[in-house]
């Protein structure tokens, strides 16, 4: 209980600074964005280009499948 | 019945996997994808007559038997961050944590090569453990404090950052605490005391060099913006920062090697800070960490590694 009053800020003269370091951002995070026109191949174990039946990640005329610089930041070992 | 070589955990949707597969099935190997989101899909057991785990993929049966196998690529949180939040239902709480207890008793296959092993990953994640690891290993670190209270000040700047990643949802957005430069004013004034942080020196100039190591081979890329490097935590200026292949001095390469061998792994992504033409700092080390993103920047060829790696024994 003590430790609630703590979390909500009673026996608190400012937020904790991680607290106040947040960046936020829109909740848009979509896992399955870059795949579209494109299917998952059980058997061979990747995405592959619905018109050219090529792998999806070696097709460079497509928008990239997330990545490190074009996803956003969720921590590296959240896969 | 095909007979599993090459096992690899990852997600459906996790393209760096991909990767891998492809160079897999170049080299004509019999590989497996399990995907954590498609479990339900399968049809999977292990009996403890031998230990072996039978799995139908459609039409296809495989025999994954430690007698056979040669490696495990495992792409897969250790630490479920997210699991408590409200909006997990039962359902979903139930399908993680049994799965993720399925996929972590894969540990029965011990002789096999593991990229990586989630019982080195798990003490390997701990960033602590990682600097006395890299500071016995000969590398520089940068002085670090980890504490729930402001330590005693000398400089007048400093890097605040969290210990763990710090991933938050906040009333529908989400949030996320990078590396702070943070003046000596305001940290002696905050408030640190309902959790710990990691105060570091603040050094620059400096240049963000992002390590990749696998198995005994090293890819190294610096990170700059205009040929400069970059002050801020670089993945906040992620859309104006530009990746080169660079070569390390013989002693960084090899330290690099090493405390991804002493760390228990065989692929560690590390952070470095370039300070001068031999002078490099070591940061973190991220033993799940992206690669992917520099296959596309750099042309680095990590996947040819990482196969050639699983294959070989």
């Amino acid at each position: 209980m003590l430790l609630d009053n703590f979390y909500k800020g009673d026996n608190v003269m400012a937020k904790h600074i991680l607290l106040d370091k947040i960046h936020i951002y829109e909740k848009n995070y979509d896992k399955r964005s870059g795949t579209e026109d494109s299917m998952y191949s059980t058997e061979k174990g990747y995405w592959l280009d619905n018109s050219t039946i090529k792998p999806l990640v070696l097709n460079p005329k497509r928008p990239l499948p997330s990545t490190k610089k074009h996803d956003v930041e969720r921590g590296e070992d959240q896969k | 019945m095909i007979i599993v070589d090459v096992l690899l955990i990852s997600d459906k949707y996790d393209f760096t996997t991909d990767f891998i597969c492809i160079e897999l099935e170049r080299k004509e190997t019999n590989y497996l994808r399990l995907n954590r989101d498609e479990f339900h899909n399968y049809k999977i057991q292990i009996n403890s007559s031998y230990f072996d785990m039978l799995i139908t993929v459609g039409e296809n049966e495989y025999l994954v038997s430690e007698k056979h196998l040669k490696s495990i690529y495992f792409r897969a949180p250790i630490f479920l961050r997210e699991l408590n939040q409200a909006e997990n239902t039962l359902e979903s709480v139930l399908y993680k944590e049994q799965w993720m207890s399925f996929i972590r008793n894969l540990l029965i296959f011990e002789n096999v090569l593991w990229a990586n092993n989630p019982e080195k990953t798990y003490k390997a994640e701990n960033k602590i453990v990682q600097l006395k690891y890299a500071k016995k290993i000969g590398f520089s670190i940068p002085n670090t404090t980890v504490t729930n209270y402001p330590p005693k000040l000398h400089n007048e700047k400093y890097i605040i950052k969290s210990l763990d990643t710090a991933f938050f949802n906040i009333g529908g957005n989400e949030g996320f605490v990078y590396s702070n430069i943070i003046d000596k004013k305001e940290l002696q004034e905050a408030n640190l005391k309902l959790a710990p942080v990691t105060i570091q020196d603040y050094v620059f100039p400096k240049t963000d060099i992002r390590v990749t190591v696998v198995g005994n081979e090293v890819f190294a890329t610096d990170i700059t913006i205009s040929g400069k490097g970059v002050d801020i935590d670089w993945r906040k200026a992620k859309d104006d920062v530009q990746f080169n292949t660079v070569s390390l001095p013989t002693t960084v390469k090899n330290n690099c090697i090493e405390i991804v061998k002493q760390l228990g792994l065989k692929f560690g992504a590390i952070d470095l800070l370039k300070i001068d033409k031999n002078d490099y700092i070591f940061l973190e080390i991220n033993p799940t960490g992206e690669w992917a993103w520099l296959v596309h920047t750099t042309g680095q060829p990590i996947p040819q590694s990482f196969a050639n790696m699983l294959v070989m024994q």
